[in-house]
Parts: C-alpha cells; sequence; structure tokens
C-alpha cells in the first residue's frame, strides 16, 4: 500500500480498542456491497491481528500505539495493522495459543508479516470483498 | 500526530468519499458512549462527525479528513485538521444547512479554530459537553 491508505487510525494499544477498530469496519459494510460472511471474516482476522498486538508488541507497562491501514481497490481491500514494538519474536512465555496468525491466514486471501520504511512491524492482510458464501 | 496512550482517543485519517462518514461516526460513536455520554447527545455528535466527514477534506491541506477525536468523562471532542488557511472557519460556514442554521454553532458547546503549535496550517477544535459538564 504506497498510496495514502482510505483509511488510516492510530489508537492507544489497549484491548478495549480492539472493539473500535472492528466497529469502524463495520462502516464498510454501509457503503460497499459485502457478504455478511465475508465481513465477519475480516473483522475476525483484523480482531486476532489487533489483539497481538496488544498482547505482544509492546513489554509489560509499556504504552504505544495500534495503527490500522485501509485501502479498497476494486474488489480487494488491504488493510495493515502497524505498532512500533519488539516484532514478531518467539515467546516460550506467551499467554496465548498461538493459533492468531494461522487463522488470519485463513480468513484472509493473502498474508505478509514484515516491517514497514521505518522498521515497524507490519501485518498485512488482503480480502476480496466480492466472494459469496452460501447460507448453511 | 502523536497520541498520549492511556486516552480514549483515536486519530483518524480518511480519504473524501463514501467510507468518510460511516467510519467516522463509528469511531466517535464507540468513543463518546465509552465515556457515558448520554443518548441525546450521542446523536449530536454523530451529527457534528457527518457534518465533519461530509465537509473537512474541502478546507484540509491534503484533501483528507482528518480528526483526532478524544472523549473524557463530560465531553467529547474533536480536533480537525491540519486545514488550509482560513479553512477552520470556511469549514464552520459550510455546515449552515436550509431552514436549520449553522449545524456546528448548534450542537457543539465550543468551536474553537485556532494555528498549529508549529505554525503549520490551522486547526478547528469541536467541543460537545454532556453531563454534568455541559
Amino acid at each position: 500500500m504506497t498510496a495514502t491508505p482510505d483509511l488510516e487510525l492510530k489508537l492507544p494499544a489497549f484491548a478495549e480498542n480492539v472493539a473500535v477498530v472492528r466497529h469502524a469496519f463495520g462502516g464498510l459494510a454501509e457503503v460497499v456491497e459485502i457478504d455478511e460472511q465475508t465481513l465477519a471474516d475480516i473483522k475476525l482476522a483484523i480482531t486476532e491481528a489487533c489483539t497481538n498486538v496488544v498482547i505482544h508488541a509492546y513489554e509489560d507497562g509499556e504504552s504505544g500505539l495500534l495503527e490500522v491501514d485501509a485501502s479498497i481497490d476494486g474488489s480487494c481491500l488491504t488493510v495493515i495493522i502497524r505498532d512500533r514494538g519488539r516484532g514478531i519474536v518467539p515467546r516460550p512465555d506467551s499467554p496465548g495459543l498461538g493459533l492468531g496468525l494461522p487463522l488470519i491466514a485463513t480468513l484472509a486471501e493473502t498474508l505478509e508479516l514484515g516491517k514497514d520504511d521505518v522498521d515497524h512491524t507490519e501485518v498485512r492482510m488482503t480480502f476480496r470483498l466480492d466472494e459469496h458464501h452460501e447460507a448453511a | 500526530m502523536s497520541i498520549e496512550p492511556g486516552l480514549n482517543e483515536a486519530t483518524v485519517g480518511l480519504a473524501e468519499g463514501p467510507f468518510a462518514a460511516p467510519v467516522l461516526g463509528r469511531v466517535v460513536g464507540i468513543l463518546a458512549a465509552r465515556a457515558d455520554c448520554p443518548i441525546d447527545r450521542l446523536d449530536d455528535a454523530l451529527l457534528v462527525a457527518d457534518a465533519v466527514a461530509a465537509k473537512a477534506a474541502a478546507f484540509a491541506e491534503d484533501g483528507r479528513v482528518n480528526v483526532r477525536v478524544v472523549a473524557v468523562p463530560g465531553s467529547v471532542e474533536l480536533l480537525v485538521g491540519p486545514l488550509r488557511s482560513d479553512g477552520a472557519s470556511e469549514l464552520i460556514s459550510s455546515a449552515t444547512l436550509p431552514g436549520i442554521g449553522n449545524v456546528l454553532e448548534q450542537v457543539a458547546d465550543e468551536l474553537d479554530p485556532h494555528t498549529a503549535e508549529n505554525g503549520n496550517g490551522e486547526y478547528l477544535r469541536i467541543r460537545l459537553g454532556f453531563g454534568t459538564q455541559r
């Protein structure tokens, strides 16, 4: 995502702000024709990525930012979740089950982990908005 | 724009277009609700968010809707900008609706156009009070 994204959101990396990000993405459904299940998948993947920032990005007691960029190009939604923390490193003391990234990989069309040009950690996801799921 | 962690706040940057109003409205709504904003003022806050989303890009330096939202017990504030020179007053003027008047002036408790601390551009601070601190 090199151009200025359609949506930029910066919040303190607190658990309660994950809901703010989810809620903001719900606004997409007000203007884009999007399958309900696809929107649920997008929200779940974003929730997992944001939760990773809240839990893992910053040392205990350290405060930091949760940054979200999103752009829509045709039927493709690109979302970048960024933090300024310690990066994606193995944590023997991790409080999680380690299922977040595999879940995101399952829900998203593509998933990339990396750094931006100023060395901030990024999780980059793309989603197809024109997918339609059959009702169960 | 830096953020002081710990506050009930968010910084939103939006391209001009159909996303601006629903996304900004949702961010303002959830932060205001978290600050125990009563339902009538929540409605007012969403009205302000809609007006800002619709008009702010035209007066912004970068043609986008840039808003910092800070909600504390008793008030919610929208800091809109950076705006171009005279953009803050023009943004206020643009919120006039036929037969209704100026939405921002009627709904907000404070409208504070001011120059950025570094002298680059203007900001419009819109404050909506509620509860005992209104």
